[in-house]
Parts: C-alpha cells; sequence; structure tokens
C-alpha cells in the first residue's frame, strides 16, 4: 500500500493552511490519505532542518504551506520559509533528490479547495517522478532510486 | 450625572464593528451582551473574499475574532435577537430582548450536519443569505463553516413542519445529539446594562431600484456583494467566476459604479467604499481567471485612503483593469446570448456601445432597516439621509446619553473606519462606565498546578464525534492502537469528548490514574483546544501539557471514500501526537505588573482627544508636546466639513485637558530615550526645566500631520497664491490677503493635488473637501465671483458629496484635468494667468483669476522619523506610521502597548481623527484596565550556552522582542515575544526554542510519521 502511495508531510501554518485543511474537511472534499499535515505557529518556525529529516526519514514529498505574501499574522514569517525552502531545494538537488519534491506554497485560510487540490498535486507530482525517493527505505536494499535522482550518501 | 450602576453593556449588531467593540470592552473589564438578529455573528465582512487595499482575506482576518468573542467568559452572545426598548438613564439602563427560537440547542449542537442531509427537501432549494441570493440553502442550515455559534438554525418560515404541520421530521432522528427541538418558543427578556452601542450596519442598495440596468431581469448582472460571492472559494462555484445563464467563463466583465450612489433619484450621498470594491474584485477575478477582461465605468475616482492609490496602479498597469470615466444611460440584454449591451457616454461625450458577458453594479450603502427601527424604538435621530445622527466633535455619540453608534450606521465607511469607531465607541463607554469597572465580570480560579515529575503518564481521548469520525476511522481500533504507544497509561473512546459530562470524566481521569499529558484525538484545535487546555487546567495541569490530534476535518471528512486508509492514518496522527507529548513542558505564565498610566505623544487635536479619553476612564496621563502651546494644529482650521466650528471645538478641548485632574501637560517637552515594553516603559522627558523620568503602561502616538507648503504656481512669489488653509482664515476674517480689495475675488482658480507626484503619490483625502468648503464660504460672501476647480479626481466620499453638489448647483466651474497634464500659471502685467488642459473638452483653457488657491495636500510631521527610531516602529515611504493590521488593527502597532492615531497615521478629517484618538485611547486602555499581563507560555527563549551573539535573531524579529544582555547575548523580551518561532529557525547555533514548538517535539513526531515500528513494538 504505501509503495504506491508516496509519503507526504505537510508543514502548515496555524493562521491559513491549517485553517485552509480544515475547511477542506468542513466542505467535505477529498484528496489523498497519504498526505499528514504538522502545525506550526508560523511557517517562519520552519527549520530548514525540518525538511532535511523530512527526506532523510523517508518522506517522498514536502509541502510547507503558508499564509499569502503580505498576509503572515507574524509579519514577514512566510517570507523567511519561502527562501530556506528555496535554499534546500537547490540543497536536494546537490544531493541527488529531486528538489520538486519539496514544495512552498502560499494559501489563504478560505481555500479550503486549494488545499485539497495541492495535496492531490503533489501527490500526483512525486508519483510521475521517475523513482521513489533515494533515501526511502535506506538500509533494505532493492528499493533504492537511481537514474535522474542520483543515489545519495549522507 | 446619575448613578452608575450596572458594568454591563449591550452591543447591537455582531458584525466587525459590534465584535470589536465587544472584545474591547469585554476585554477592559466590562460584561458584554452581543445582540445579533441573525442566526451567527460575523456580519457583511464573513461574506467578503477579499478586502482592500491589501486583498488579504476577509475570513482569515475575521474567523479568529470570532472564536475569540464566541469562547470570551464576559461575552454573551444573543442570536436571532433584537432591541425592543430601552428604558433608564446613563449607567442604569433596561434593555428588552426579543429572542426568536433557534429550534437548535446550540449546546448540543456539533455542526455535523447530519440533519441538513436527512432533510425532505433533498435539494437546497431556498436561497441562501449568505451567498446573496446566488448560492441555496435547506430550511435547516448552518448560516456558513466558520459561523459563531457554529450550530444548525430552522427557518420557520420555509421549513416544511411549520408551514404544514405534516413532515416527517427526519431531522430529529437524524440528529444523534438530541440538539433539535421544535418547542421552543420566543422570549422577550429584560437586561441591565450601563450603556448601549448600536452597530446595526448597512444594507447593501436595492440594484432592482435602478430599473435601467436590468438586476432581476438580465440573469448575468449581479450585484457586488454578489460577485464577491463568486469570488469566495466557499461561495456557491467555489471561487469560480461563473455566469449565472450559462455557468460559463465570462470573459468581459463591466463594473458600474455609483449604482443608486450620487444620484437624486436614489441616494444622494457617496457610498465611500464602491471604487475600492470593485478594483478588488477586478483584481480577484483577474487573479483567478487570466483572460477576464474587466472594465470599471466610473464617474470619479475616489481611492482616497491608505494604500487605496497604490492599488489602482496596480489595477491599471499589473492586472490590465480598464477605467473608463463614463455615464452609463442603459444596459441591454442580447437575448440570444444572454450578453449585455452597455450604453455609454464617455469623458468627451460621445456616446459608446460595448458588449459585455457580466455586468456587475457596484451597490452602494443603504441606512439599514434595522438600523431605522432600532433608531425609532430607542428614540435616537437619524441625519437626513437615514443614518445615524452624529456630531462633528462626537463622532461615536448618538442624540441619547448612554447610547453610543459605530461603523456603517453613521454613514458609508470600509472596515478599518468601521473598526476604529468600534474602538472609539467602546472608549467612550469605558469613560462613562468607568466606576462600574470589573462589577459584571468574574475570573476563573484554578487549582494549584501539579509539577509533572517523573515518566510521562499520558491519557488519550478518541472522539467518535457521533458519526462523524466513528462513521469512517475505527475509533476503538485507533484508541486501542494507543494504549500500545510508549507514554501512554490511559486510552479510551468518548462519545463526544467536547461534551460537559466527558470534560468532568476526562478531569476524573486525569486525577485517578495520574496522568501528567493529555491528547485528544477529535476535531480541529482551532476552535476547540482552549476548551481542553482549559479542563487539564481544572484538573491541576499546566495547560500545555496537551495536544490535540485533528481526525475530523483533516483526517474523516477528507478521505470518508477510504475508511481503512482513514483508520490508518488516524493511528499514525495519535502516533505523533503521542510522541510530541512525551516531549512537552510546562510552560510557565507569569503575571507583570502594569504601571497604570499613559504617555500621549504630539499635543494637537488628536493627542488631546487620546488623553482626556484616557483620563475620563481613570488612567493618569502625560501628554507630551515638543512646541510650546497645545492645538496648535486646530488654528489653521476654521470650520470642519459639517460646518461646526474647529476653534471653539480648540478651545473647549484646552480647558477641559487643562482642568482635567489625570492629566499632566508637558508642553516644549521631547522624550529623550524611552525603554521598557508593555505596561512597563520608562521615558526621559526634556523640558527647558530639566529632564524628569515618567513611568508608563502604554505609549499613544499622536502626531499631526500638516499642510503641505508648495514651490510651485508662484506660492510664495504672488501674495494672490494661497493655500486652502491660508485661504480659508482669510474668508473667515473676512479680510482678503494684504493688498488686495475686494475687487480683487470676482475670479479665483482652485488647483487640486498639487505636489502631489511621484514622490508624494497619495491622495491626502481632505484637500477636495476644504475646496468646496471653501468655495461654497465665498460665494456667501461674494454670490458673484466666479470659481473654478482644477481637479483629478474630486474626492468627495460619504457626506461631503453634499458639499459637492451645492457647489455645482451654485455655479462652481469643476475642469477635470489629467494627471499628466497639469495646469500652468504665469503671470503677465501682474495679471495672473491660468492654462490648463481640460480633459473633457480635449482643449486648453485660459483663466485670468484675481486669486489662485492651490489644495497642496498634508505631509507628516518630520518628528515622525525620530519617534520611529525612538520607539522602534515603523514608517512607510511617504513618513506616515504603518498600523500592525490595515484592515483589524487600525491603531495599533506591531509591537504591543504602543498605539497611534492622528494625522501622521494617516489624513483625516476632525471627525475621523477624533474618531481614531478615542480609538486608539480605548486599545491603550485595555491593557491599563488590566492592571496585570500574562507574560510567557508559548514564547521563544535562548539557551545562553550555545548564544554566539550572532545578533541574527535580533535582525529578524518582527516584534523588536531580542535584545542583548549585560552578559553580551541574547535574549528574549517575553511579553513582547509573539510566539511565531522566526528566531528559533533561523539561530545557527540552536540555542533558540519556541516552546511548545521545541525541535525535539517536532522531529520526534517527524521520525514517528516515518518509523512506525520503533515505537510500537513495545
Amino acid at each position: 500500500m504505501t509503495n504506491s502511495e508516496p509519503k507526504i508531510v505537510a508543514f502548515c501554518c496555524h493562521y491559513c493552511a491549517f485553517a485552509a485543511a480544515d475547511l477542506a474537511g468542513v466542505l467535505r472534499l477529498k484528496y489523498p490519505p497519504n498526505v499528514h499535515i504538522i502545525r506550526l505557529p508560523c511557517t517562519g518556525k520552519l527549520d530548514a532542518l525540518y525538511l532535511l529529516k523530512a527526506f532523510e526519514a523517508g518522506a517522498d514529498g514536502v509541502i510547507v504551506a503558508g499564509c499569502l505574501e503580505g498576509s503572515c499574522h507574524f509579519i514577514s514569517g512566510n517570507l523567511r520559509a519561502k527562501k530556506r525552502v528555496l535554499a534546500v531545494k537547490s540543497l536536494l538537488a546537490k544531493l541527488g533528490i529531486a528538489p520538486e519534491r519539496l514544495e512552498f506554497f502560499n494559501l489563504s485560510s478560505a481555500q479550503g479547495d486549494r488545499f485539497a487540490q495541492l495535496a492531490r498535486e503533489m501527490t500526483e507530482r512525486i508519483k510521475n517522478l521517475p523513482n521513489p525517493s533515494p533515501l526511502r527505505g535506506r538500509g533494505e536494499p532493492g528499493v533504492r532510486g537511481s537514474g535522474d535522482e542520483k543515489e545519495a550518501r549522507l | 450625572m446619575s448613578e452608575i450602576k450596572h458594568g454591563a453593556v449591550a452591543v447591537v449588531g455582531g458584525g466587525i464593528g459590534g465584535i470589536q467593540a465587544a472584545l474591547d470592552l469585554a476585554d477592559s473589564g466590562f460584561y458584554v451582551y452581543l445582540i445579533e438578529e441573525g442566526p451567527a455573528i460575523g456580519g457583511r465582512m464573513a461574506q467578503l473574499d477579499k478586502t482592500f487595499p491589501t486583498n488579504d482575506c476577509a475570513m482569515c482576518m475575521l474567523s479568529p475574532k470570532l472564536v475569540e468573542v464566541g469562547r470570551h467568559p464576559n461575552v454573551q452572545i444573543l442570536t436571532l435577537a433584537s432591541v425592543e426598548s430601552l428604558d433608564g438613564q446613563p449607567g442604569n439602563f433596561q434593555i428588552t430582548v426579543r429572542q426568536r427560537p433557534r429550534y437548535v440547542d446550540i449546546t448540543r449542537c456539533i455542526a455535523c450536519g447530519r440533519c441538513i442531509a436527512s432533510c425532505v427537501y433533498q435539494d437546497a432549494k431556498f436561497p441562501s443569505e449568505f451567498d446573496a441570493g446566488l448560492g441555496k440553502r435547506k430550511p435547516i442550515y448552518i448560516p456558513f463553516p466558520q459561523a459563531v455559534p457554529l450550530a444548525a438554525v430552522v427557518d420557520p418560515q420555509t421549513c416544511i413542519f411549520f408551514k404544514s404541520g405534516r413532515c416527517p421530521q427526519n431531522c430529529l432522528k437524524a440528529c444523534e445529539r438530541q440538539a433539535l427541538d421544535f418547542t421552543q418558543t420566543e422570549k422577550i427578556f429584560s437586561l441591565d446594562v450601563g450603556a448601549v452601542i448600536l452597530a446595526p450596519g448597512f444594507d447593501p442598495y436595492d440594484a432592482r431600484l435602478v430599473g435601467e440596468y436590468g438586476f432581476g431581469r438580465y440573469a448575468n448582472v449581479l450585484t457586488g456583494p454578489q460577485f464577491e460571492r463568486l469570488l469566495s472559494a466557499s461561495g456557491p462555484t467555489s471561487g469560480k467566476v461563473l455566469r449565472p445563464s450559462d455557468g460559463k467563463a465570462p470573459k468581459k466583465v463591466a463594473f458600474i459604479q455609483c449604482v443608486g450612489s450620487r444620484d437624486l433619484r436614489h441616494q444622494s450621498y457617496c457610498s465611500a467604499v464602491c471604487c475600492m470594491y470593485a478594483t478588488k474584485e477586478a483584481i480577484v477575478a483577474k487573479e483567478h481567471d487570466h483572460a477576464l477582461e474587466p472594465t470599471i465605468f466610473y464617474i470619479d475616482l475616489r481611492a482616497y485612503g491608505k494604500g487605496f492609490e497604490n492599488l489602482v496602479r496596480r489595477a491599471k498597469e499589473e492586472h490590465g483593469v480598464r477605467y473608463i470615466r463614463s455615464m452609463i444611460s442603459q444596459i441591454t440584454e442580447i437575448p440570444e446570448t444572454k450578453n449585455l449591451l452597455v450604453r455609454y457616454r464617455d469623458d468627451s461625450g460621445s456616446l459608446h456601445e460595448e458588449e459585455f458577458d457580466l455586468v456587475v453594479l457596484a451597490v452602494g450603502m443603504r441606512p439599514s432597516a434595522k438600523g431605522q427601527e432600532l433608531a425609532r424604538k430607542l428614540g435616537i435621530e437619524l441625519n437626513e439621509h437615514g443614518f445615524a445622527k452624529t456630531s462633528a466633535f462626537n463622532p461615536v455619540m448618538s442624540t441619547r446619553k448612554g447610547v453610543f453608534v459605530t461603523g456603517a450606521f453613521t454613514g458609508p465607511k470600509d472596515i478599518p473606519e468601521t473598526v476604529i469607531q468600534a474602538s472609539a465607541a467602546a472608549a467612550a463607554v469605558e469613560a462613562l462606565l468607568a466606576p462600574a469597572r470589573n462589577t459584571r465580570t468574574q475570573a476563573k480560579h484554578y487549582p494549584e498546578e501539579l509539577v509533572p515529575d517523573g515518566m510521562p503518564r499520558i491519557g488519550v481521548f478518541v472522539c467518535h464525534c457521533g458519526s462523524n469520525i466513528a462513521g469512517v476511522v475505527d475509533v476503538k481500533a485507533v484508541a486501542e492502537y494507543a494504549t500500545r504507544l510508549p507514554g501512554v497509561v490511559h486510552a479510551e473512546n468518548v462519545l463526544y469528548t467536547c461534551s460537559q459530562d466527558n470534560l468532568k470524566h476526562m478531569k476524573e481521569v486525569i486525577r485517578e490514574k495520574k496522568l501528567n499529558r493529555v491528547v485528544v484525538a477529535s476535531c480541529t484545535p482551532r476552535n476547540l483546544a482552549a476548551l481542553f487546555q482549559d479542563t487539564i487546567r481544572e484538573a491541576g495541569l499546566n495547560k500545555f501539557l496537551f495536544e490535540m490530534v485533528n481526525i475530523r476535518e483533516q483526517c474523516s471528512w477528507v478521505h470518508s471514500d477510504q475508511p481503512e486508509r482513514a483508520t490508518e492514518k488516524a493511528k499514525s496522527l495519535v502516533r505523533m501526537g503521542v510522541a510530541k507529548a512525551r516531549e512537552l513542558k510546562p510552560l510557565a505564565v507569569q503575571s507583570v505588573k502594569v504601571s497604570p498610566a499613559a504617555l500621549v505623544l504630539g499635543g494637537g487635536l488628536s493627542g488631546m482627544v487620546a488623553a482626556l479619553t484616557l483620563a475620563d476612564s481613570g488612567f493618569e496621563t502625560h501628554l507630551v508636546e515638543r512646541s510650546a502651546e497645545l492645538g496648535s494644529d486646530l488654528k489653521e482650521i476654521v470650520r470642519t466639513p459639517e460646518g461646526e466650528d474647529a476653534q471653539s471645538l480648540r478651545a473647549q478641548l484646552l480647558g477641559a485637558v487643562q482642568r482635567h485632574p489625570k492629566i499632566r501637560v508637558h508642553t516644549s517637552t521631547t522624550v529623550q530615550e524611552l525603554s521598557g515594553f508593555v505596561g512597563n516603559f520608562s521615558s526621559v522627558l526634556r523640558s527647558p526645566q530639566g529632564e524628569e523620568r515618567v513611568q508608563h503602561g502604554v505609549v499613544i502616538v499622536a502626531t499631526e500631520a500638516h499642510e503641505h507648503k508648495p514651490n510651485e504656481y508662484l506660492y510664495g512669489a504672488d501674495t494672490r497664491v494661497l493655500t486652502q488653509r491660508q485661504a480659508a482664515l482669510d474668508l473667515h476674517l473676512g479680510q482678503p490677503e494684504a493688498g488686495q480689495g475686494e475687487q480683487s475675488r470676482r475670479s479665483l482658480v482652485m488647483i487640486q493635488c498639487v505636489g502631489r507626484n511621484e514622490k508624494r503619490p497619495y491622495c491626502s483625502r481632505i484637500c477636495c473637501a476644504e475646496a468646496l468648503q471653501n468655495a461654497l464660504a465665498l460665494l456667501e460672501q461674494e454670490p458673484d465671483c466666479q470659481i473654478y476647480v482644477l481637479y483629478r479626481e474630486m474626492i468627495s466620499y460619504g457626506f461631503l458629496e453634499d458639499l459637492y453638489r451645492r457647489a455645482r448647483d451654485n455655479g462652481v466651474v469643476f475642469i477635470h484635468y489629467d494627471e499628466q497634464s497639469p495646469p500652468v500659471v504665469r503671470k503677465e502685467n501682474d495679471q495672473l494667468l491660468v492654462t490648463v488642459r481640460d480633459a473633457r473638452l480635449r482643449q486648453e483653457v485660459l483663466i485670468k483669476p484675481d486669486l489662485i488657491v492651490l489644495s497642496t495636500g498634508v505631509v507628516p510631521d518630520p518628528y515622525n522619523e525620530e519617534l520611529s527610531r525612538l520607539l522602534k516602529v515603523p514608517l512607510d515611504a511617504h513618513g506616515f506610521f504603518v498600523e500592525a493590521h490595515i484592515k483589524l488593527r487600525p491603531v495599533d502597532f506591531a509591537s504591543h502597548g504602543v498605539f497611534l492615531c492622528g494625522g501622521s497615521h494617516a489624513p483625516g478629517t476632525i471627525p475621523e481623527l477624533i474618531a481614531k484618538a478615542q480609538a486608539a485611547a480605548g486599545r491603550a486602555a485595555i491593557i491599563l484596565a488590566k492592571g496585570q499581563l500574562e507574560a510567557g507560555g508559548i514564547v521563544a527563549s535562548v539557551d545562553q550556552e550555545k548564544c554566539t551573539a550572532c545578533l541574527t535573531c535580533v535582525r529578524e524579529c518582527p516584534f523588536g522582542a531580542v535584545f542583548i544582555n549585560e552578559q553580551g547575548l541574547a535574549e528574549i523580551e517575553a511579553v513582547k515575544c509573539q510566539g511565531c518561532g522566526i528566531c528559533a529557525a533561523d539561530c545557527p547555533a540552536k540555542a533558540i526554542q519556541l516552546g511548545q514548538f521545541e525541535d525535539i517535539q517536532e522531529l520526534r513526531m517527524l521520525e514517528e510519521l516515518f518509523h512506525p515500528e520503533r515505537v510500537s513494538a513495545v
């Protein structure tokens, strides 16, 4: 089951994306159950380390979702987060992990449909990558990725 | 003055104004009855998708406020309720309330929607009020997803049971909570209150009354509020702009301005918000669908508020919104396509016809029917337009003592002005009821907290939520799974975790099993976490030893098609929650005493009003003014646009300030030093008499703006060229400028927007009104004088439109000039000559005036820069102060305990500045009234062992909470910290941790998401 569905972790800001995910529920929208949300007080709290740890632990994809630009409850947290995500994306590329596995989104708490949609899109995007995450199931021979995503050495 | 007996207040109207007033009052020691006519609070703002000028999401801003007011221990919300009568005196009123039955017990309803699904009406059939009639609802419905109270309501007008008595009442059977009760009846009761605030809001103008636009006859003609619902992600089309006639995406969309406004057949005044809301809707629509081509047909484009100009520029330049200055003569439908033919006369007078796919009518604001009825019942007067009558000097006071009015009830206005007036009204009530503060509110007492020593002992409560969760997720399996997780000593299933009986049960379990951490797996923490935290606190646990797992909105409701995987996900989420719980630490909240005094900087109109408001509320206030006298800004102003005498206002204020025992005036004084934080500031004031240190809990920045002194148009070189304020003084004194005889005022030119250029692009908001006022005053003295006003846009918003009309009726000639070709002034043989290209006639016009009056706009006080550095508060590019939030915190700075008002926040008329000053004082008084502040909880702290003093955190903290201590290391002021965690994430040494979101807690969650085997194998 888990082999066919990529595991995705979504770091969501309490004020917008987390609320949007709630609204998706209220509207009874559907998205794949492989997306797990971790709530942050603000995406500004997102440490670049969390992103790397997520991939190390075996995430196939990571979503970071903060407020619309200019709407951060804490003024500039979402902008800080975006920078960190961009930095980690380039780091991922160097490590041989497709940077598309990590994405930053801006959304408002009223965008329940957008949350459901990006959860679906991210799942599809990762399914369409030629290989599973090279870090997935480390230590289990045979499931490592190769090809586009060079084998990672950590 | 009668006795002040009741420390309770009735706030009538649950829109954003009523909510703000209720929160301000409840936070400063008064009990509030929030009386709302509809089934939920939220008002018109809840229906908005975005708000101008920042295009922020309206619900994101409003929803937390709804939750806050809904949970506030000192606010009682009465929905479906209206006021019948008001007896008694200020301080001792009895208000009679009529409350209609809801037929749903809000204490039992969990808003699961089963009653709605089971209704005999299989399809929603009745127009939804929330969706402005575009969407449909059933007779039983939840007003909107974020509604407070979040509960179903039965509409007896459409419910079959009430209409025919023959209904199987499936809803009754479907409800698992026995929340429905069709035996409820209307209740009439009386409440004791000390004061009343009326905030009934406005009604959108009925577009059907403007017959030539075809609303109600043509399918594809919508109103602005309806279009807003189409744009909203939670609206009837899920945020897609679709034509009602065929559900297709329109390409060409026309926005028609001034529908019902500025029109003697309808409403003579300008509705003040439509130009901006149409601009916003055009941009948002364009963002949704790039192919869309919006056109805005307008008469005058009134972008007069803070940031408005910028939004219009973006609409034009970035989004390609087309603006056409025009008069619409007719709209007709093309029967085959249902497209609309818009016939209009453009600026130059030529007629055009253009076809559009959709037409949006920017309907204006009219006085609400509810408000007018309220006025009748409470015996308060209305003005000639049907809005509440107020005076320029008391903008939130009705004609009945003890009854205050706020928001759109006093005239058309936008959200920030409504919020400002709401805070102003709350401040006025506080001043009135100060002796009864804290007489009706209750403080809750908790047992002493147990220190969680030893191993984690976690209790897990897995909620069924009736069948909302249990219908999809195998909750029994989840609870059973939880028992096997490390640290868990108790796990059980609960039918409804939030029910009163379970909360009691939870407390018993905590005591019996000596739990030291609690995990609840149920719905979203956004609504109920505070309730559970309060519960565990009642059982003696620190409230931060709690973690909530969302298995409803983020699991069962979105994965109902895959129950097995939903169960697996619920287990993962609970495992993650438990992992975090194991690492949770109690967080201390300390009380910090507040210095019960205020420092007001700026002794102009705003500073004096703010100081008086604070002092009347019982707080000692230091009023600091750099110059030698107070109120010098008012000396330049003769009358308000409403015709009231500004000099008598100045005299009144000066007298009141000087007499007030709680106000200490410091003139010729500057602030040398300001340190400390909210609740405990310490300042050094320097005056010719020497230096003095004062302690205060809050700061209000109240500096004013000044009329710009131009260096163009012969100003300063010829005495016949004046500014508007100079002209007003001359008119008032009845003598023209030195050296000029009576003859010299036969012909006069006023030039608007002088000096408004790229460096100073903003609209100063007040100059058009000053020009109109001066023109009318001059014509009274010299009816034969010919006055020409050369303008870019006439900004006579709201009731100021009446001045504009009177000026036109009295023969003032208005010549529109284009921004790119401003008028030219020269002198030939001592004759002043003005040439201007009339944008309408497309011709040069030459005028030989005797006098030229320049509208030069206002500039912020130059002292602001120094204040900005001193207080560490931001200035915008033009030198105006930047508020914490343009919509909902218009008089707060982001730094806690510092507030702003005055022209240096944004230009405004006298009544606007007064309301802003009262609002700032009211907001500041909340802190002073508390006496002590809570600090700590979810705040960041620095591990001094690891800190390398790299200053990253000092730089990145948006709130200035980080400072370098005596050891040369970073330290965080807990009172200032807002808990965002930016510093923690940015710290290169990992020396900073944010309580409740520590790295170890977050990383444990991550690990356990991906490596369940490490834990469940226990």
